[in-house]
């Protein structure tokens, strides 16, 4: 396998002005180039989606507080969780998808680079859109400005007659936009993997975080494509006269929900699946072990991938679907436990008996592993129906999925970042500056999350704007409260890690974890082009091979 | 530029793997058949709910002439 790779050209590199250096990151089809933008662009709304979620936790720190109007708290949650789920998690993992993939593969490029380009683009423009709602939202009717719906916007809140103005409006439509950039980019993932991997790369040598990817592609274009139809049959709706989701003229609120959460629940698989991949590629590398039982970790990847298609009614076990329906949502929501159960065993396995190197990247996935299951095991609770009927619509519910999200996907990301951005900046981050960053975000996190279960035991239901005192829930939301501003000083310690390294930080090597995909193989940063020449590989790990000729992994699998 | 040779050119597919047009074309197709479904599925969820109308043909008059003059 060849390793060799070019310097640009030196004219290329020299100093220019600020307004050719935009030019040409707006002009751009590189993956790499499109793979930041989407994670910068990702972070900026990380910031604005933390700012909302610190806004709501202030004005729930204590009982009767007005810190501001509810309908300002109405827009808050429904502005956190659409710019959250749709301009931060997806727009993030599809920027390092973008910029990794072909990295790993061995391809110079993505398969449909000026796709990739349309498809940022159109998730840029949806995020916009969102935020000018903010502006332009009112409208001739003079009436709202954010979208207030909440993030899964219930028919008929959403119909003319209870969203009056554009707020509504601008929240479709930005669905709509960053969707079809969804669709894209995952028809680019998918052709990427399958047609343009390296000589030698068969399925079963790709490496996880390809597998992974493959998955999660499949699954956002099963599970957006519902949710564009559902926004076009919204807009109808609103507009046209349509009566879908409109009650009051026979149509069906419950439609809706099942089509939203058709979206929904596969969404959050979209998610975690990338979040599965970043942790499969860090924890052996830095166990200094192959990943234990890949056939079954990918075999458990498409397990999870076609089940996660038939579990979206759980959202829904308190609108009195019926005995039997309830029951095939429990059952096929328990049994998704076991693939995902089986990838947690694999990770411990791939530790068990290593030389493991607490880096900052390591502490953020074994930090993972463990509140993944813990968030796990909150999720197999809920798929008793009964027990949903008690805690659906609560603070539990809020715990349990933002477990999910920030202990299980967010740690892996932030693990994915230390990992990869000696790659991606050719700087070396600082480590003690990381891990200060991993301790103030997880004790912040235990803080806010561990605590926010028990309002939801005792009945605070979410959404809720203030509470009378007395209730029981008053000290837990000041716990809760303080764990955010630790989460905040920890993201801030994150941010400028991540700056001060990437101005004054020392140089990386082409390899700083003696690692072994592809990736690593190519200068920090890689040149446009990728590779010199196209490698060639004859296993999991071509870089071990290359650097233990007389032990090669091609012998073993 | 400093003369320094950089080969772009794309290397020749390995034949065992498929086309990637093709790959891209039948995973558009997938995704345009999931819009679609939900489509028919709120279309059969709705046959013969509304009894007494109106129905969209009383409602909705093609604007034809008007677009094709547009």
């Amino acid at each position: 396998m060849s390793t060799e790779s070019i310097a640009w050209p030196s004219t290329l590199t020299e100093s220019r002005s600020f307004v050719d250096h935009l030019h040409e990151w707006v002009t751009t089809l590189d993956h790499k180039r499109l793979g930041i933008m989407y994670i910068v662009y990702a972070l900026i709304f990380l910031v604005i989606g933390g700012v909302e979620a610190t806004v709501m936790r202030i004005q729930l720190i204590r009982p009767h507080n007005d810190f501001v109007s509810p309908q300002v708290f109405n827009r808050m949650f429904t502005m956190h969780g659409t710019t959250m789920i749709f301009f931060v998690a997806m727009p993030i993992l599809f920027g390092f998808a973008n910029y990794l993939i072909p990295l790993m593969v061995g391809a110079r490029d993505m398969a449909f680079p000026r796709l990739n380009a349309f498809s940022f683009w159109m998730t840029a423009f949806g995020g916009l859109l969102l935020y000018f709602s903010l502006v332009g939202a009112n409208g001739l009717y003079g009436a709202g400005n954010a979208p207030d719906v909440g993030w899964f916007a219930y028919a008929p809140l959403t119909s003319q007659t209870f969203s009056v103005g554009h707020s509504t409006d601008f929240w479709t439509l930005a669905l709509l936009v960053s969707g079809f950039g969804s669709i894209g980019t995952a028809i680019n993932i998918v052709a990427t993997i399958l047609c343009m991997r390296c000589p030698g790369m068969t399925l079963a040598k790709m490496p996880l975080f390809a597998w992974l990817n493959l998955v999660m592609s499949g699954l956002v274009i099963l599970a957006v494509s519902p949710l564009t139809a559902a926004q076009i049959m919204l807009l109808l709706d609103r507009y046209l006269g349509g009566h879908f989701f409109d009650t009051q003229a026979g149509g069906s609120a419950v439609i809706w929900m099942h089509f939203f959460w058709i979206f929904g629940h596969p969404e959050v698989y979209v998610l975690v699946l990338p979040a599965f991949a970043f942790a499969s590629e860090i924890i052996p590398v830095f166990s200094r072990k192959a990943i234990f039982g890949y056939p079954v970790m990918v075999g458990a990847t498409v397990a999870i991938g076609f089940i996660s298609m038939s579990v979206w009614a759980h959202h829904m076990f308190t609108v009195g679907m019926g005995a039997n329906v309830n029951t095939f949502f429990v059952i096929s929501t328990m049994a998704i436990a076991v693939p995902t159960g089986i990838k947690i065993f694999n990770w411990l396995a791939t530790m068990w008996g290593g030389k493991i190197e607490f880096k900052t990247p390591m502490l953020f996935c074994i930090a993972f592993l463990f509140q993944f299951l813990v968030a796990g095991l909150t999720g197999v609770m809920m798929s008793a129906a009964p027990f949903d009927w008690q805690l659906g619509n609560s603070y539990f519910v809020v715990a349990h999925f933002h477990y999910v999200i920030v202990g299980g996907i967010l740690f892996c990301l932030f693990g994915a970042f230390y990992y990869w951005f000696p790659k991606m900046s050719g700087k070396m981050y600082s480590e003690m500056l990381g891990k200060l960053h991993f301790w103030l975000f997880l004790i912040g996190f235990h803080l806010t999350f561990d605590f926010m279960h028990v309002p939801g035991l005792l009945g605070m239901p979410r959404r809720i704007y203030t509470y009378e005192p007395g209730r029981g829930w008053d000290t837990w939301n000041l716990i809760v409260t303080i764990g955010v501003f630790f989460q905040t000083a920890g993201i801030l310690v994150f941010l400028g890690n991540l700056l001060s390294s990437q101005f004054r930080g020392k140089a990386a090597a082409s390899d700083p974890w003696d690692a072994w995909t592809l990736e690593w193989s190519t200068p920090s940063p890689p040149p446009a082009y990728n590779f010199f020449v196209i490698p060639r590989v004859k296993s999991r790990r071509p870089l071990w091979d290359l650097k233990h000729p007389a032990d090669p992994d091609w012998n073993f699998e | 530029m400093n003369g320094t040779y950089i080969p772009l050119q794309q290397q020749p597919v390995p034949p065992q793997l498929p086309e990637r047009g093709q790959v891209a074309m039948f995973v558009l197709i997938v995704a345009e058949a999931a819009i679609f479904t939900i489509f028919v599925v709120a279309y059969i969820f709705y046959i013969g709910k509304s009894l007494t109308g109106p129905t969209p043909h009383d409602v909705l008059a093609a604007p034809i002439f008007y677009s094709i003059c547009l």
